[in-house]
Parts: structure tokens; sequence; C-alpha cells
């Protein structure tokens, strides 16, 4: 398979997993009960977070950074990576507040990083794999042959 | 915007400041994840390694994504430089991918955690064990042993009534309070119908507290499952040393092991004479459950309860049920012989044989013992597997099921973050053993 074929489908699968797991993500923060649905909804996480990683790292093999096109999406690829790197720490700091400190200002910021870290990784994800999926077919973004 | 001569230099130069940041940022991490993954891997006896080790198993998998972003970021940045040298970023990808394996191998260790669970309750309770938990009770409970966004983004807290600081114990300058958990609705018609569980919490026998260094979430997760959960302090050893771990100082002074029994003693009669009636709780289904230093004396008392040693100390009017001690110390000869906790017991093995075989939970075992479920960290490095073992042991050869749950790679303490993969898979084992041993005889 060609690899603008591959990329293209990578990125149509990441956007559809990551536009998946934000209305999982916002059905399991306002319910968060025990249900198979949720259990969905882990492992499209994980898949999610695996394809973005995947296209982040994919990317720069194809890409031709000396087009307009192609160095805006390196830079967003950076901020994607950065953004992804901050988000990840949110999260783990966000839930050893919430495990240690059931009330107050602390543990209301420690689920406010905990949601805005797991939504900035997928809002991130479905605008960074549409930039790819949309900037396919344009020949001087990339370098497939 | 256009940007002149200087404009361009100016922001090339920026530039480039920020990537070399950003290349030597990635190779800290780089250094700072071989040590933690060193600390996940392998036992290095320095308190900043031990200290370390509590979390690091806990929080792993989070861990692993960050390697690999640090993997990809670096070999971004590198690439224009190193269009020569391919094998450089060869290098960097084979290198971050090991470190990000190796870190993952908790959260890979899961199925063995479960699949060990399952065999030690199919030991116990014959291969259809779960034949004999209602649907209706079930839905209470945790549906499968692990899942993903429980660890990515916490586990939920539950809600429940909370009653702090209610004092219980106040003599020779110590002072003794517990928090109570329990349900909002009727805690009869919910799988824990109103059994009360004695929580008791580590710190080394000198330091601790109830609450936050108890596993809050633990216990409201309990008391939402209808589980009077009375998270209770005990006297501590005030040998002048300091921690990291909070510890009140009203509770602390010259304590012994034998005060502490006394004083958890203690709360039980004051349980049966006071508390049960404030909180309408089942007397005839209780049990002890601590980790560490509260893993000991749930064993040393859940065991001692009838032993004539410590007779006079509890009360008798409770009816205990179980025993959850999780990564507890057993042997008193290796624990209580050498400064300071030698203080815990008068006089050593040889001139005290007495004490320290009573002190030694697995010797107080007799066939009028409750079950008991026990949690242990295979990279423990305070207390290592063999004292579970020894409980176990014991339990097993007076004819008491005894179920000892095993995690590969988890360390002292790896039950604190709720949502860890160790965790899930305990709290799911947990929560099924308090329902079926109410019904034992």
């Amino acid at each position: 398979m060609k690899p603008q074929i591959i990329l293209k489908k990578i990125s149509n699968l990441s956007i559809f997993l990551n536009v998946i797991t934000a209305a999982l993500g916002i059905l399991y923060f306002i319910m968060p009960s025990p249900s198979v649905l949720y259990d969905i909804f882990g492992v499209f996480l994980i898949c999610s977070w695996s394809f973005n990683l995947y296209l982040l790292f994919i990317i720069d093999k194809y890409l031709n950074k000396s087009s307009k096109i192609g160095k805006k999406i390196n830079r967003h690829s950076y901020y994607f990576i950065i953004s992804f790197i901050l988000s990840i720490l949110m999260i783990v700091f966000g839930i050893i507040f919430t495990t240690f400190i059931l009330s107050g200002f602390l543990a209301i910021l420690g689920s406010l990083m905990i949601i805005s870290g797991f939504f900035i990784i997928v809002i991130y994800g479905i605008y960074f794999s549409l930039l790819i999926f949309s900037s396919n077919e344009i020949r001087e973004g990339w370098n497939f042959d | 915007m256009k940007l002149g001569r200087d404009g361009i230099l100016t922001k090339f130069k920026k530039m480039n400041i920020l990537r070399i940041i950003l290349i030597n940022l990635c190779f800290l991490t780089f250094i700072v994840g071989i040590y933690f993954t060193a600390i996940v891997l392998f036992k290095i006896p320095t308190s900043l390694a031990i200290t370390l080790s509590y979390f690091l198993s806990q929080i792993s998998g989070f861990l692993t994504i960050l390697y690999i972003l640090t993997t990809i970021l670096l070999v971004k940045l590198l690439s224009t430089r190193l269009k020569k040298k391919p094998w450089i970023s060869r290098i960097i990808l084979i290198f971050g991918i090991s470190l990000a394996f190796l870190n993952s191998l908790p959260l890979l260790s899961t199925p063995y955690s479960i699949q060990n669970a399952e065999n030690e309750f199919n030991i116990a309770y014959g291969s259809d064990w779960r034949s004999t938990i209602p649907n209706q009770i079930e839905s209470y409970m945790s549906p499968t042993q692990f899942n993903f966004y429980d660890y990515f983004l916490g586990f939920p807290i539950k809600n429940c009534n909370v009653d702090v600081d209610t004092l219980y114990y106040d003599n020779d300058g110590i002072r003794l309070y517990f928090d109570t958990y329990y349900p909002i609705t009727d805690g009869s018609k919910l799988p824990g119908n109103n059994s009360v569980i004695i929580k008791i919490h580590g710190g080394s026998w000198q330091f601790g507290d109830k609450s936050l260094g108890n596993v809050l979430v633990l216990n409201k997760y309990l008391a939402a499952q209808g589980y009077i959960v009375f998270d209770i302090q005990y006297g501590l050893l005030d040998a002048g040393g300091s921690s990291f771990i909070p510890t009140p100082e009203y509770v602390r002074g010259n304590v012994t092991l034998s005060d502490m029994v006394y004083q958890i003693g203690n709360f039980t009669k004051r349980l049966e004479a006071e508390y049960a009636s404030i909180y309408n709780a089942n007397l005839n289904s209780v049990y002890f459950m601590g980790g560490s230093a509260g893993g000991y004396l749930t064993a040393l008392c859940g065991l001692g309860y009838n032993d004539p040693y410590f007779a006079g100390n509890f009360s008798h009017a409770l009816t205990l049920k179980g025993i959850i001690p999780i990564y507890p110390p057993n042997f008193a000869s290796r624990y209580f012989d050498n400064e300071p906790l030698s203080r815990l017991i008068s006089g050593n093995p040889t001139s005290n044989p007495t004490a320290f075989a009573k002190f030694t939970p697995s010797n107080l075992v007799d066939a009028g013992d409750p079950p008991a479920l026990i949690y242990q960290g295979l990279r423990d490095d305070l207390v290592s597997l063999d004292n579970a073992e020894a409980i176990k042991a014991a339990l097993i050869s007076n004819g008491i099921d005894c179920m000892l749950l095993t995690f590969p790679f988890a360390a002292h303490a790896s039950d604190l973050i709720v949502g860890n993969s160790y965790s899930q898979v305990w709290v799911y084992y947990l929560e099924r053993f308090l329902y079926m041993s109410q019904f034992s005889s």
C-alpha cells in the first residue's frame, strides 16, 4: 500500500477514535458508574492515544518541511507533543490530589486537571488528525516518493 | 507581517535556543527515566529510592506514555541535524521504546495478578464461587478486575456520610480519635449489611494517621457499599525520628505493642457499648483491615482476639468474620530486635521468648480464627513475601481459608492510588471476599 494511502487511513481512523473517545469521555465525567460501555471507553482511550502517538511519529518520515503546509503541520506536531506531555502530567497530579484529598480547593483542582488533561489530548488529537487528513492530497506538503 | 533581516535572525536564534532547551530536557527525562526504571525493577537501598518506589509502579502506565512522547520529540528535534547519521535516531528510538516497555511491565503483569487471585478464590470457595453472589448484590461491585478508564482518569469517589474526630481514648497524655464512614441509604439493603470494618493505618508503628494516611477513597467506596468503616488512630512510639508521613503529636509517646493492642481492644469495647447503636453497626460481622504496621496489628488483633495471652483486651460481643492484612510484617524477632522498634516489646527474643512468640501473628492461629485476605507486592523491599506466606501457611494448616493476592512489581504501599492496576484487582476481590465471608460460620 502506498504511504499516502496509509497516512490517510491512519489519520481517518485517528479522527474516528478521538471523536468516540471524546463523546464517551463526556458521558463518563457526567455519569461515572461502573458499566460495560465504559470498558469500551477505556479501550477507545488507549487506541486513540496510541494512534495519536503513531501519527506524531510517522509524519516526520514523509513531511516536506520546506513547504508552507509542511511547516504548519510540523509546528503543530511540536505543539501537540508538548500539550500531550503536559496533559499526562496534569492527569497524574490530578489523580494524586484526588486520591489523598477528597474535599476543598485541591480536590476540585485535581478533578479539573484530570478532565482538562483528557480533553486537551483528544481535542488536539482530532485537530491534528484532521490537519493531516485534509492536507494529504496537497503534493508539495509531502515526500511520498 | 514581514520580518527584516535582523528580525529573522532573532527569530532563528530564539528557535535554536528553544530547540537546545528541549533537547536537554529530553535527555534529562531519559536520565531520570533510567533511575525511575531501576527503582521499579530492582532494590535500591536509599531512602529516596524507597520513597519513590511507593509511587512509581502505581503510575508506570503514565511514565510509559511520557517516555514514548519524549522519544518522538527527541528524534524530531535531532532529525534535521542527524540526516547523515540515521543510526543515532535509531539508537534513541530503541532506547526510548525499551524504557517505555520496561515501565509498562507493572501494567502488563495485571493478567498474572488476576489469574493468581482467581486461583486463590477457586481453592478457598470452589470454582463456582461467583454463583454465591446474587446479581442484585454484584451490581454494586466492580464489574471487571481491571479497566483503563479508572487507571488513566482516576477511581471515582463514592458518596457516603463521614463523621470525623470522635475521641475514644484519652490516657497517659495520649489522645486517640476515629473517623466513621457510613452509607447514606439503609446499609442493610447493600452488600455490606452494616458490617463493621475497623481500619488501622500503617507507618512503621511510629508514624501515620487515620484519614489521609489510610486510603480515604477506599473507605468511602466501602461505606457506599453498606459497610461501617471505623478509621482509627492508635498510640505510636515516639523514638524521636521524623518522616514525610503526617503524624499528630498527641498520639505519640512511650508506647509498646501491648499498649497498641490495649487501645484497639478499648475501641472494640466502646464500639460494643456506644458506637454500634449510633451507627446501627452489625456486630455479628466485623473485620480488621490495615496496611503495613496496620496490617501487622490487623493480623495480631484478628488472630489474637481469642488468644489467652491477650485476654481482657477485646470486647466479646463482636463476631470476627475476616481479617484483611495488607503487606503485613509477621516475625517479631525480625522487626522488634533492633533500635528503635525493640522498645515496642520488653526484652529480646532470648530473654522474653513468650512475648516474641505471641507478638508473631502466625503463632496465634487456631481453628476458631476468621478467614483472611492478604495483599502482598512482590517488589516490597520493606516487608517481604515470606511474612504473608507464614500467616497463610498457619491458617491453611488449621483449616481456615486464606487467600494471598500477590502483585508483580508492586512495592510497599502500592495500593494507595486506588485506580492503579494493583488496587483495581485488589478492590474487585476484596469486595467479593467481604460479602462472601459474612455468611461463613
